[in-house]
């Protein structure tokens, strides 16, 4: 018989011990950065109707809500992004509010992987929107704060790609709507083969400079040099203006003094539809998949009622805890232990050690685990190693694991005895 | 160091003759050898030897940079990697196969290799057939009635006429791919491009 309930659902895990200690310092770094740069954080649901989310996603992506009914029976959703449910606070709660917003999260989101059976079906996102400012400055912010913020986690070897879906968006328009979006899904695949068989097969759909023009498009990245490559291809106006703000982006990031950590991808191309403008994804040199991504979509706030622009980026938390080096993990818990008739001094000097800054867990120790009548005996041991540990014996004698830990606590015996709060 | 995944079997052969000529040789007993790494270090890269249906892995979760591996294999797996280069060799007919005369509109049960590409072709064709996961041997599997046919690649068509089976459709060809990993691609663009460019002289020459 299958015993499916010590087991969890496919694509969800547990953390614990070390590996939960750096989850949470990782998210604790994040968001102390992100509040830093004048961030506000937002909770959401967990959940919202499934409409909220179809306003933001593309409908392909729609298959990859994970969905439930609610008491009048309407299909709620597990949030699968922050963005979307951001974008409705900011159109709703803090519609009075003026703009810019500057908020940020760290949150979990989920979603059905269209069925793939591999893949994380529960994400952890750290994330920032800046909401109310549409020039390149905004989409600079994001990045040097992502880049920051990366760097509180202790991640040192990263990059951000930057894409533009103006700039994509604009060499397509020539085409057929049709074409393009098979275009764009190729991109979104990353099938630079399937992209080329598609205009090998289109000779008819524009001029020849153009379609040579598309096909060298997706395979340009670098630096300043990729913007005047950018250029060489930039038809349409709207290309051309994606290339100024590419390169004011750029300018602002070097007087961010990030631009060493960042280059530009013309063929980015990330799958939420909501993207109009810069887009951003970031990959860390010890992980094979990207920590973070995130761009510019001016028109999602619209949706909700509210007309802003916007730009953000979100890190993938488990991603970044897998690109970490495992070295330093935490503070060390340190624990009290206490015989017959010490629990009140235990007690005591473990709210004391607390208040100090200490972990320490305090508890009792019987006579089972090889204790004597008048406490305990000097060759006991606890069976945890981690940590400093003392234990104090009735009528006063305390061992422990080390020198310091032991003057520590009996400082505190001492000082608690004088205030009259102990009685030994 | 560009670490490049192999797949061994099929496409082996080809795959080091593809290399060879893109300035990049490796040992002729590839296919004999049992060793897993190589490493070529005048060239300064690495061969992973796995089995085809793992290359994708290897490639998705940066344990390789690049990789070079069947569309088939490539296909069913659905790897998250960039697929930057049809190589043009280890070229396939992927077929329906079955009795003569078998009517593949009326199918009903498929064995198959590759549920991916034959639940995707019986759904363009309006059907809902039930697809059976095989490993291999999987013309046994019409002979003995476990299905009304079968999907598999197909490059002579000698295993499946020896066992009086015949093509009844094809699904499309399918050849070598180069695929890369996302962070390889973006963080070590500049080797990617390069061994991309030496294999894209090369099999452009070929494609002719």
């Amino acid at each position: 018989m299958q015993s499916d309930f010590i087991e969890r659902p496919i694509g969800t895990r547990d953390y614990a011990g070390c590996e939960m200690t750096r989850k949470r310092d990782i998210e604790d770094r994040l968001i102390r950065e992100f509040e830093l740069w004048g961030y506000q954080s937002v909770e959401t649901p967990l959940f919202e109707y499934a409409e909220t989310f179809a306003r933001g996603l593309h409908r392909d992506e729609d298959e990859r809500l994970l969905r439930l009914f609610d008491r009048e029976g309407r299909t709620i959703a597990l949030r699968p992004e922050m963005t979307t449910p951001v974008a409705r606070v900011a159109a709703t709660l803090l519609a009075s509010e003026t703009l810019p917003l500057r908020l940020c999260y760290c949150a979990k989101t989920y979603n059905g992987r269209g069925g793939r059976v591999q893949g994380s079906v529960e994400v952890t996102q750290a994330g920032v929107e800046l909401i109310g400012d549409s020039g390149p400055d905004a989409d600079a912010e994001i990045i040097a704060l992502m880049v920051g913020s990366l760097r509180e986690t202790g991640l040192t070897e990263f990059r951000f790609a930057l894409g533009h879906m103006g700039f994509v968006q604009a060499l397509f328009s020539v085409l057929p709507p049709e074409l393009r979006t098979r275009l764009r899904h190729a991109l979104i695949a990353k099938d630079l083969v399937a992209y080329d068989a598609i205009l090998a097969s289109e000779t008819q759909s524009a001029p020849a400079g153009w379609l040579e023009a598309l096909r060298v498009m997706p395979r340009i990245r670098g630096g300043v040099d990729a913007i005047e490559q950018a250029r060489s291809i930039a038809f349409v106006e709207a290309a051309q203006q994606a290339c100024d703000e590419w390169q004011d982006l750029l300018a602002a990031l070097s007087e961010h003094e990030v631009a060493d950590v960042v280059h530009l991808d013309l063929g980015l191309c990330l799958d939420h539809e909501y993207y109009t403008g810069i887009t951003i994804e970031g990959y860390a040199d010890a992980l094979g998949q990207p920590i973070a991504y995130g761009g510019r979509y001016d028109a999602l706030l619209a949706q909700f009622g509210r007309q802003a622009a916007a730009t953000g980026c979100v890190v993938h938390v488990e991603r970044v805890l897998a690109a970490l080096d495992e070295s330093g993990c935490g503070v060390p818990v340190d624990r009290l232990y206490y015989g017959a008739g010490t629990r009140p001094v235990a007690l005591a000097v473990g709210r004391e050690l607390r208040r100090l800054g200490h972990r320490v867990a305090v508890a009792g120790i019987t006579l089972e685990q090889g204790v004597d009548e008048s406490g305990v005996t000097d060759t006991w041991t606890p069976t945890d190693p981690s940590g400093a540990w003392a234990c104090l014996a009735a009528g006063g004698t305390l061992i422990a694991s080390d020198e310091e830990f032991a003057v520590v606590c009996q400082e505190i015996v001492r000082v608690l005895g004088q205030e009259g709060d102990l009685r030994c | 160091m560009l670490t490049i995944a192999l797949a061994k079997g099929r496409i082996l052969d080809a795959t080091a003759r593809a290399l060879a000529s893109a300035g990049y040789p490796v040992p002729n007993d590839l296919a004999e050898s049992r060793r897993l790494i190589l490493e070529d270090d005048s060239r300064d890269v690495r061969y992973l030897l796995a089995k085809p249906v793992d290359v994708p892995a290897y490639v998705e979760h940066g344990a390789a940079d690049l990789g070079i591996v069947g569309k088939d294999v490539l296909h069913e797996k659905q790897a998250d990697v960039h697929e930057l280069l049809d190589l043009r060799f280890g070229v396939c007919r992927l077929v329906v196969a079955g009795w003569p005369h078998t009517d593949v509109g009326a199918v009903k049960r498929v064995a198959t290799k590759y549920p991916r590409f034959t639940t995707d072709y019986f759904r363009r064709l309006g059907r809902q057939i039930e697809v059976i996961d095989l490993q291999g041997s999987v013309e046994l599997a019409p002979l003995i009635g476990l299905a009304d046919c079968i999907v598999d690649l197909v490059e002579t068509g000698r295993t499946l006429a020896e066992n009086g089976l015949t093509p009844l459709a094809e699904l499309g060809t399918v050849s070598a791919r180069l695929v890369a990993n996302r962070r390889s691609y973006q963080l070590r663009a500049t080797e990617v491009d390069a061994f991309v460019e030496a294999l894209r002289q090369r099999s452009g020459g070929a494609a002719s």
